[in-house]
């Protein structure tokens, strides 16, 4: 009897025990309530626009690693340091320091951080293409976000394949985790078709609404740059009238209202990349880094916070402007007015960043990057006709640049006489050297001077000492991946 | 559930099978319940050697009725008339029985424990006595683990066990330390081992107490434990032992057990020591005459003018390390009671600890208590608690490298020592600037004026019911939490430098975790016959992790005075983040022990484990073991030996799973990341994957074996523990750098297999055994480890300077090989240099000339590239090893205990910076002063040069460097008060005690220890140093009173 009891209860006890417990199988599912998995997501019209917003947000700044988007300092001081734009000036960054000297190695962090920046936004192109065209949703909205995504994928690869050469190239969502390196014309073939896709973007998007996002002239204006870069003159010509005939853009009659902050996304705005913490509602880090970068110190004097004036531009390209040049006295400060009514002067720096009256402390750049502007489509066209042979469409385009640097905000002076009869080498020149003058800090010198085989020639008159070589036209692949990536093979001359 | 009814049918089963002994059981209990007249007996108590006992537990045998020895070993207890059994019990002496007949005065004599044969230790789900063991457990006492004054005890592990690898993080209070048992056979972020404190499996991981807010180093799970509670650690190594614990087995399993009550008087103990901290050693760096020479010489030999006009004015200007570091306290107080009778047994203790660390403003606080208890509420039924909380603050100020500026160690080291601490003329009050162009932050307004406090509330605490079913079958259950919440406050007013882009900024970080376990174990005891013996267990076990954060922060502080007290304050606040995260774990265990003729002993293991981090499909595991031990000695042939006091081989084998991976691994999660803003209103948020989802991952598992000696000879007086292990991980899980291209710059890939095999000893000798009694224990932990398969067709995996490359150690250093110095412009014109260097650009000042590095050209292509890396040592020692010696003097004891690291390498990282002589921060004095000029041609130091730093970072063997070392980790000297003082005064025992640390450490490391290692627990990036907080050397006198 004794046993039976025992054995009664123990069962009983063990039963209750055991059945007391939850079903082990949901015990073992993994449930996470604070985040959405994939399988749940791209589903609806709302996701399909965070899925190209997260691509459009890797090219301002970002709160993760490394710590900087696309375009938020290191494309640009890479393209001016590389040049004859730029000096460093920023102790401690040696990879900088080898920018500027044309030294660097495969190893170089600001080279790895383009890279590495560049494919994020690819990887969320590739994911937003692929999944938003399943989405069921308003097909015209469908249609434009899928051709946002191309426009910035083309223009990610446009990038790559200008600093790198032969490019993995990556199209889809899951791709090989060790892709090799495509040939440029394969890379050029995909940035093409991107970008034709979107030239069916909206022309204009409301503002509050979506403007300043990839339009159809920004699909367009980058083409054309594309179809400049590959020689290509009938075709870059033909895209920038096209432009210029649609009468969608205009140049501001004054150099200096380019800049200002109301004037974002203005008239001869094509494409910028927007940055700003939006009144306070976003993390401070989305601002931008023209003021702390560019601004000399010395202007702590007049109540400006964190400017380190990190990269400074050659005395050279001061010098090279004429006096009168309103875009001299934007680009450039050169004096600091003390507190006690004195002036200090000072060496160039680049001021052009800064809206005194709505930044007066400098600390947080609000500025739009202007990644492509009217001015840059009329001396596209210029350069393009040049080549093909309409020297006098030519000079009157870039003579359009010259009539607006004489205006002081008052008056046209008479200074930069309008270039007449020049010969297509002169022309050439004439046009290289507008843009320099025009596009200071807007990450377009190395690019130019690459395209136009100048690089070796024109560098060592701003940097004595400097001599690039042939390796320079193209920047090493980053060893960093290629030590992941084994089938990465590296440009010549590193 | 179908597995369940498999356990219960097993339960079933046995206890069927079990019916036949019941009766015979039944009728062998209530024999001492009838009580006749009673009669007092007395007697003294004495060790082998004479002297009196005095504190010695006597009991009446099957009674609660109890007494204690005297000061002179004298005791008086009440007996039954007709007789009973005296049961002798005294720490340190082996338990005698005396039965009583007649006698009116009783004469014992006990003897000392020289053997620990017959100690019984703690295994997992049961004890085991060391006799029977077939598995590989290492044990170390309560006692020794006081020694030493920790913060936390895995601290006091070092050099105490063979095959367990301790380092410390870092010198701050608190700290978490990384213990590797065996070698690294894992290499994702779990490689620790499992801790299980009395029964419960506590989080043991840094990181689920810290939202990340704190400053600095993060505090240890396990320095919420107080060292001063524990009886004993075990440390589970083979695979025999650990199988048990399936998937949390891989790396070693860390028993804690606390103190418990004993039957017998109670008694009360009050512990303290109180002691000083100091660095254990300063970095010497140039002062401020050589640092002007040095910047001078720099911008001479870039062509630039020289900055300083007259360094001899200077003087030896400000010591930042100095000025960062203290001399700084240390106390513990202990307060505890403990004692019982037959039914019932207590522990009750509380204690304080308080530690200043040596840098300022970095502070550690403990309150503990804790509560054992057990009674047998019926015959058939036992319960017990163990229950402890402890409340934990602490300070933290930022070491290793920071985001915007460095730690403060290096900054220290680094920042200019022309400029003083304080510039009463700028807010805030401190230097600010570094004025040489490295940017620093002022490391004493850094460490002063950036506030973080941080406090965690811990309660760990389990109950358990033990019911015995019939003799020799046990049942017990019990559930147990592990429950903490931290608070982590930070503030960084707006002048400091790490803190002026933000505005100031305030941090508050929160942290609740619980995890509930619950166990059920039936336990099957059966002597078979004289000889034999048969246990069983089986078990079915549940347990839950949950955890869930809240980190709320905000930017832009005009005022500083309220600090992070009002977050609102925030003229820029941040948005929130919250986290939460759960895993859930099922298991099945059964292990049959067998031992037949006691000297054939069999163990059987098996567990079955369900996880929910683990992929549909993919969930369960089955880990299965076997032992077996020979005791030769138990032979007849060995019986003439006399050298041979008892021998065992033993032999086991296994697998073991590890689990120790984040959850949700397995899904493809989304999540907002990126935001912006268009034309600098219209702000969007993006939504994308979190992470490059690996569809293909699969579970890590690790076989192991091991074969050992268990032997003592001369009587005991030479006791040898030698294990040579294999164990082999396949399936390695590891959180790997990948391609960019993918989006991403790491994820989890099953990356190949890891072999490590090696040899525990461990040597006890009694040396002397006259008036002075003389014992020595050396340990010696030999490990080689070796990546033998890389997925991806065994191509190198490289990260930094740290190289995966099938056929070498976890933990190879890959780099280039540092060749000495260009001692002409010819020789640096005419040899292979870094892309960059070569003489194409006349005017560059990073040209190689005379006075630069060399590097050698492995590939003789005339350019130094990366093909020019080789593998440049590692970070595994050869061996490591503990050597302690004790003496025994009369009342006076002495420990001496060395411990120490042969043959691994540190990447010392700070030498980038204080071997780099652009004259942007103060350097190595050695390096500094002996600096390559045209007049002192060194062939290590290179030139100085102002903006030459195109080899820096360049990773290589000159900054890679032999960090072995010999350490005195702890003397110790103690006296215990003569009875006939302490008696007096009514205190039982008075033992008083001196004791210092880290007095002595003998090693070629230039850095601050050779310890260090910056990234932490990560087992891929090892043997780094960045700037970590220092070691302190520590000197403590204390008092124990026993009353």
């Amino acid at each position: 009897m004794k046993f039976n009891s025992t054995f009664i209860k123990t069962t009983v006890f063990l039963l209750l025990t055991i059945s007391s417990l939850s079903s082990c199988k949901k015990f073992l599912e993994e449930n996470p309530r604070n985040l959405v998995s994939v399988s749940n997501f791209y589903k609806t019209q709302e996701d399909a626009i965070a899925a190209v917003n997260a691509a459009y947000g890797y090219l301002n700044s970002t709160s993760t690693l490394p710590s900087a988007g696309v375009y938020h300092s290191t494309f640009w001081v890479i393209a001016g340091l590389a040049s004859d734009e730029m000096i460093n000036n920023q102790f401690g960054v040696p990879y900088f320091d080898q920018i500027a000297t044309f030294t660097q190695s495969a190893q170089n962090f600001a080279l790895q951080e383009t890279w590495q920046m560049h494919y994020k936004v690819i990887t969320l192109a590739n994911i937003a293409i692929a999944r938003i065209a399943e989405i069921n949703m308003d097909a015209t909205l469908r249609t434009r976000l899928v051709n946002e995504s191309k426009f910035l994928r083309g223009l990610m690869y446009f990038d790559l394949v200008r600093l790198f050469g032969d490019v993995p190239l990556l199209t889809k969502e899951l791709e090989d985790l060790k892709p090799p390196r495509s040939k440029v014309s394969d890379v050029y073939a995909l940035i093409q078709s991107d970008l034709i896709a979107a030239k069916d973007l909206p022309n204009i998007y409301p503002s509050g609404n979506g403007k300043g996002r990839a339009t159809s002239g920004a699909a367009k204006a980058i083409l054309a740059k594309v179809y400049l870069t590959l020689k290509q003159y009938d075709k870059a010509a033909a895209a920038t009238l096209e432009i210029i005939n649609s009468n969608q853009y205009q140049l501001w009659d004054d150099y200096a209202d380019l800049f200002k902050l109301d004037n974002r996304n203005g008239k001869e705005s094509i494409f910028s990349i927007g940055f700003g913490d939006g009144g306070g509602a976003i993390s401070f880090w989305e601002s931008g880094q023209f003021n702390v970068r560019l601004l000399p110190t010395a202007l702590s004097e007049e109540g400006v916070t964190n400017a380190q004036g990190w990269q400074i531009p050659t005395l050279q390209l001061y010098n090279s402007y004429e006096l009168n040049d309103r875009r001299r006295s934007v680009t450039f400060i050169t004096q600091i007015n003390n507190q006690n009514g004195t002036t200090t002067q000072i060496r160039p720096y680049i001021q052009k960043y800064w809206d005194r009256v709505k930044e007066p402390k400098g600390n947080d750049t609000k500025s739009d990057f202007p990644l492509i502007r009217y001015a840059d489509v009329l001396l596209m066209y210029a350069e393009a006709v040049n080549e093909t042979g309409s020297s006098a469409d030519a000079h009157l385009y870039i003579n359009k640049i010259r009539k607006r640097a004489r205006y002081n905000g008052t008056i046209y002076q008479p200074v930069l006489a309008d270039y007449v009869g020049l010969s297509k080498e002169a022309f050439r020149a004439a046009v290289l050297n507008e843009r320099r003058k025009e596009f200071v800090c807007e990450g377009q010198r190395w690019f130019d001077l690459v395209r136009t085989g100048t690089l070796e020639t024109l560098v060592p008159i701003a940097k004595p000492g400097v001599t690039p070589q042939s390796r320079h036209y193209l920047f090493p692949i980053p060893l960093s991946e290629r030590d992941l990536n084994t089938n990465l093979t590296q440009n010549t001359g590193y | 559930m179908k597995q369940s009814h498999k356990l219960l049918l097993v339960m079933a089963l046995s206890a069927i099978h079990l019916c036949p002994f019941i009766s015979k059981a039944s009728s062998s209990i209530n024999v001492n319940n009838i009580h006749l007249a009673d009669r007092p007996i007395k007697g003294k108590v004495t060790a082998e050697n004479g002297a009196p006992l005095a504190n010695v537990n006597i009991l009446v045998k099957g009674t609660s009725n109890g007494t204690i020895s005297d000061a002179d070993g004298n005791f008086s207890i009440s007996i039954p008339d007709q007789g009973a059994t005296l049961v002798f019990s005294f720490v340190g002496y082996l338990q005698k029985q005396v039965t009583v007949n007649k006698q009116q005065a009783l004469s014992v004599s006990m003897s000392k424990q020289s053997s620990d044969l017959n100690e019984v230790i703690v295994i997992g789900y049961g004890t085991s006595k060391k006799s029977d063991l077939t598995g590989s457990v290492a044990s170390i006492t309560g006692e020794d683990i006081k020694k030493i004054p920790v913060t936390s005890f895995d601290q006091a592990l070092q050099g105490r066990a063979a095959g367990v690898q301790v380092t410390q993080l870092s010198g701050k209070p608190g700290a978490e330390t990384s213990i590797r048992i065996r070698g690294t056979s894992s290499i994702n972020a779990g490689n620790e081992p499992l801790y299980v404190i009395d029964g419960m499996l506590v989080s043991s991981d840094g990181g689920d107490l810290t939202t990340g807010a704190q400053r600095g180093p993060r505090i240890g799970a396990l320095s919420s434990i107080n060292p001063s509670d524990i009886e004993s650690i075990e440390i589970l190594k083979d695979a025999s032992s650990t199988a048990i614990y399936g998937s949390r087995g891989a790396n070693g399993v860390v028993l804690i057990t606390t103190k418990r009550g004993r039957a017998g008087v109670g008694s009360i103990n009050f512990e303290t020591y109180v002691g000083m901290q100091q660095i254990s050693h300063k970095v010497d760096v140039l002062d401020a005459e050589h640092f002007a020479n040095l910047v001078n010489d720099a911008k001479m030999n870039a062509n630039a003018t020289p900055i300083y006009v007259n360094p001899k004015n200077l003087g030896k200007g400000t010591d930042w390390q100095h000025e960062l570091l203290r001399t700084a306290p240390i106390a513990n107080y202990q307060l505890s009671f403990t004692g019982g009778d037959e039914k019932t047994k207590y522990a009750l203790s509380g204690g304080y600890f308080n530690q200043q660390g040596i840098i300022l403003n970095s502070d550690f606080k403990r309150y503990s208590f804790r509560a054992n208890l057990d009674r047998e509420v019926k015959k058939n039924i036992t319960v017990g608690t163990n229950f402890s909380f402890s409340k934990i603050s602490s300070t933290g100020v930022l070491t290793n490298s920071g985001t915007i500026v460095p730690g403060v160690t290096s900054s220290a080291l680094s920042f200019n020592p022309i400029l003083p601490v304080y510039d009463s003329t700028v807010i805030g009050g401190y230097t600010y600037e570094n004025d040489r162009g490295k940017i620093l932050g002022n490391p004493v307004a850094e460490a002063k004026e950036y506030n973080s406090y941080s406090t965690i509330s811990r309660i760990i605490g389990n109950m358990y019911a033990k019911y015995k079913i019939i003799e020799g079958l046990e049942f017990r259950t019990s559930f147990g939490i592990d429950q903490y919440t931290t608070r982590e406050n930070a503030f960084g007013p707006n002048f400091l430098r790490r803190t002026e882009a933000s505005k100031g900024e305030a941090i508050i970080g929160d942290v609740h975790g619980l995890t509930w376990l619950n166990e059920n174990t039936l336990t099957f005891n059966k002597k078979t016959n004289a000889t034999d013996n048969l246990n069983i267990m089986v078990g079915y076990t549940m347990q839950q992790f949950n955890n869930e954060s809240l980190f709320a922060y905000g930017f832009g502080f005009p005022d500083n005075r309220t600090g992070y007290h009002n977050i609102s304050a925030a003229t820029n606040p941040q948005k929130s983040i919250n986290g939460e995260s759960q895993w859930n774990l099922i298991s099945y265990l059964a292990r049959v022990n067998y031992t037949i003729k006691n000297k054939y002993l069999f163990t059987l293991t098996s567990r079955r484990d369900g996880s929910s981090k683990f992929a549909e499909g993919n969930k369960y595991g089955i880990f299965p073991s076997g032992a077996f031990a020979w005791r030769v000695s138990e032979e007849k042939f060995m019986q003439k030996i006399k050298a041979v006091s008892d021998m065992k081989f033993r032999f086991s084998y296994g697998l073991i799973g590890n689990q120790n991976i984040p959850p949700y691994q397995s899904l493809a999660l989304v999540g907002p990341y990126s935001e912006g803003v268009f034309n600098g209103t219209e702000v969007y948020f993006g939504r994308e994957p979190l992470a490059y989802v690996n569809k293909n991952l699969k579970w890590e598992n690790t076989s192991q074996l091991d074969i050992g000696i268990d032997a003592s000879f001369f009587n005991n007086r030479l006791t040898v523990t030698a294990d040579y292990y294999q164990k082999k991980t396949n399936n390695l899980l590891l959180s790997s750098p990948i391609p960019v291209t993918t989006g991403f710059s790491a994820t989890l890939l099953n990356i190949g297999n890891i072999l490590n095999k090696g040899f525990d000893f461990d040597i006890r000798t009694v040396n002397t055994t006259g008036a002075v009694k003389w014992n020595t224990a050396l340990n010696i932990s030999i490990n080689r480890n070796q990546v033998t398969n890389l997925a991806n067709n065994n191509t190198d995996i490289l990260f930094g300077g740290s190289l995966l490359r099938i056929g070498q150690p976890v933990g190879t250093f890959y780099g280039y090989i540092f060749d000495g110095i260009f001692q002409s412009d010819a020789e640096a014109a005419n040899s292979a240099v870094l892309i960059g260097q070569e003489a194409t650009s006349p005017n560059v000042p990073s040209i190689a000339k005379a006075g630069d590095r060399k590097y050698r050209d492995l590939n003789e292509d005339k350019v130094i590239d990366e093909k020019d890396r080789t593998i440049i040592g590692n970070a595994q020692p050869d061996f490591t090893w503990g050597f302690n010696n004790t003496f025994t003097y009369k009342n006076f004891d002495c420990s001496i205990f060395f411990q120490g690291s042969q043959g691994n390498k540190m990447a010392n990282i700070n030498s980038y910076d204080l071997l780099n002589f652009n004259g942007q921060g103060n350097v190595l004095k050695e390096g500094g002063l002996n600096r390559w000029t045209p007049t002192n041609p060194s062939n290590k130091y290179p030139r100085a040069l102002s903006d030459g730093s195109l080899d820096q970072g360049i990773f290589s063997t000159a900054i890679v460097e032999d960090a072995s070392y010999v350490r005195l980790r702890n003397i110790t000297f103690s006296y215990n008060l003569p009875m006939q003082l302490t008696k007096s005064a009514k205190v039982n025992n008075v033992k008083i005690y001196a004791s210092a640390t880290n007095v002595l450490t003998v090693t070629n490391y230039s850095g601050y220890d050779p310890e260090a290692n910056t990234f932490g627990q990560n087992s891929f990036i090892i043997g780094y140093d960045q700037g970590g907080y220092p070691m302190a050397k520590t000197f403590i006198l204390g008092i124990n009173l026993g009353f």
